[in-house]
């Protein structure tokens, strides 16, 4: 009996602090888990407001090309979605970030319905090349972003000197040409070659991972390049939707110029265009609205709208 | 019955204590989420603050604000003002475009205090582009404001200083 009473000799108040401390050590490491996570969502959030701000200044001034590179402080994963719902369209950045091995989801995603920004769809890496050029069709629409990971290298073969040019005073470290690395991605220009990117002039198309998109203007023609084909007839479809606006504009400013008596004679040229603009189905459709953007551009003249 | 009473006793005691070490570890809790948020709300102003300053510069070079090639060469900080009256038109489809609040335009020289309206237009000092609807910071930036003007027998530019202001919210 004695025994059996040692055996048990456990004093309520033992089982009681017990109890309480396990309570405490539960609740500690809940309120650890839980800030360790609010402050991994405050530095994504932070990270995709830097990173907004960063792409700002690619869209701003008067230059035709621009580039940036960033270094993110450990290694990112850039999740891009694009919609072309409402007048504009809108584009969402997620930036992941790679914590003790893991992918940490923020949940804080980026919206803008301002930017045009081409990439895949998944972009992984510490170091990103970033550049811009501006896209005019025929009046200028917006500056387009494109992104490219510094560990990948892009080997342009066979292209123009002035593209060639372009492209090189960009100083973007991970472009080459004509001379290609083992490991490169090629992006040739009119070439039989085994090459990852084909660009055909004859047809304004390239064609990557077997999908084929179609461009007008080298703006459009590295978007292709850079992006993937959803992320592409997204954008493009984005961009029509801005031009569209932007040619209700220069419609009523051309009715209103003429209380100046400066009749730009654009005005019924203009809503023939916007409709072509907001007609287009994807990117095949580019080179019929290229010839009327041209046209209408040999026809801004005399009291210029754009 | 004394040894019960002794027991209850301690227990109490335990529970004090015990309350009084979760109360504790509480307050070093809310001590340390305090001081690691406390920058929190510092960086966010200023990543805000960063953010208007470049949205600023970058509407009024924007392709529905700046003058392009329609004034003669492009300009950098050049807002075409008969542009920006044509989309003052068309401003419902851009109300969320921008993610801001308000956009204004001011006339600096010569000084008025009327706004633009139809009747008025160019002749006036100020012109809301976007209302705002909400209280918020300003933003702004010295801009060229051009349009094309006629003296009954020719059209010619004409260009003006003025500011552009833009509006955030702040919340």
């Amino acid at each position: 009996m004695k025994n059996k009473k040692g055996f048990l000799d456990i004093s309520f108040s033992w089982i009681f602090a017990f109890l309480i401390g396990a309570m405490i050590l539960v609740g500690a490491v809940y309120g650890v888990n839980k800030f360790s996570s609010v402050k991994n969502t405050e530095n994504s959030a932070e990270l995709g407001t830097a990173l907004k701000n960063l792409l700002t200044p690619l869209e701003t001034g008067v230059e035709s090309t621009k580039s940036i590179s960033i270094t993110l402080p450990v290694e990112s994963r850039i999740t891009h979605k694009c919609d072309t719902f409402g007048n504009f369209g809108e584009e969402t950045f997620s930036v992941e970030e790679k914590v003790k091995n893991q992918w940490t989801k923020s949940g804080v995603d980026i919206s803008f319905q301002d930017k045009y920004i081409f990439l895949p769809k998944t972009l992984q890496g510490k170091n990103f090349n970033i550049f811009s050029k501006s896209f005019d069709f025929p009046f200028k629409v917006s500056n387009l972003i494109y992104f490219s990971n510094s560990e990948t290298v892009y080997c342009f073969v066979g292209f123009s000197k002035s593209t060639k040019t372009e492209l090189q005073n960009l100083n973007q470290p991970n472009f080459e040409f004509d001379t290609c690395p083992s490991n490169s991605t090629r992006v040739c220009l009119d070439s039989a070659m085994n090459c990852e990117i084909k660009v055909n002039t004859n047809e304004n198309s390239v064609t990557k991972n077997g999908e084929k998109v179609y461009f007008e203007e080298d703006a459009l023609m590295y978007a292709a390049i850079f992006s993937d084909k959803v992320t592409y007839e997204c954008e493009v479809k984005r961009l029509m939707q801005r031009a569209t606006e932007l040619s209700e504009i220069y419609e009523i400013k051309s009715l209103n110029l003429l209380s100046v008596g400066c009749d730009s004679s654009l005005k019924t040229e203009l809503i023939s265009f916007g409709k072509t603009l907001s007609g287009l189905k994807d990117s095949g459709d580019l080179f019929l609205i290229n010839k009327e953007a041209k046209r209408i551009n040999n026809l801004n003249f005399g009291c210029e709208l754009w | 019955m004394v040894n019960n009473k002794k027991a209850q006793v301690k227990v109490q005691q335990m529970a004090f204590m015990i309350i009084g070490l979760t109360i504790f570890f509480v307050l070093v809790g809310l001590f340390i989420l305090s001081f690691a948020f406390s920058d929190l709300k510092q960086s966010k102003a200023l990543l805000d603050e960063q953010e208007a300053t470049l949205l600023v510069q970058k509407l009024a070079n924007s392709p529905e604000f700046s003058c392009g090639g329609a004034f003669g060469t492009v300009k950098s900080n050049c807002v075409d003002l008969d542009k920006v009256w044509a989309l003052k038109e068309k401003i419902e489809d851009y109300s969320e475009f921008w993610d801001i609040n308000g956009i204004e335009i001011i006339k600096i020289y010569p000084s008025s205090s009327q706004e633009c309206t139809n009747s008025n237009f160019p002749d006036c000092a100020y012109l809301t582009v976007l209302e705002s609807k909400k209280l918020g910071i300003d933003k702004s930036t010295f801009v060229s404001l051009c349009r094309k003007e006629s003296d009954g027998r020719r059209v010619y530019d004409k260009c003006e200083i003025g500011k552009l202001i833009v509006r955030f919210s702040n919340e």
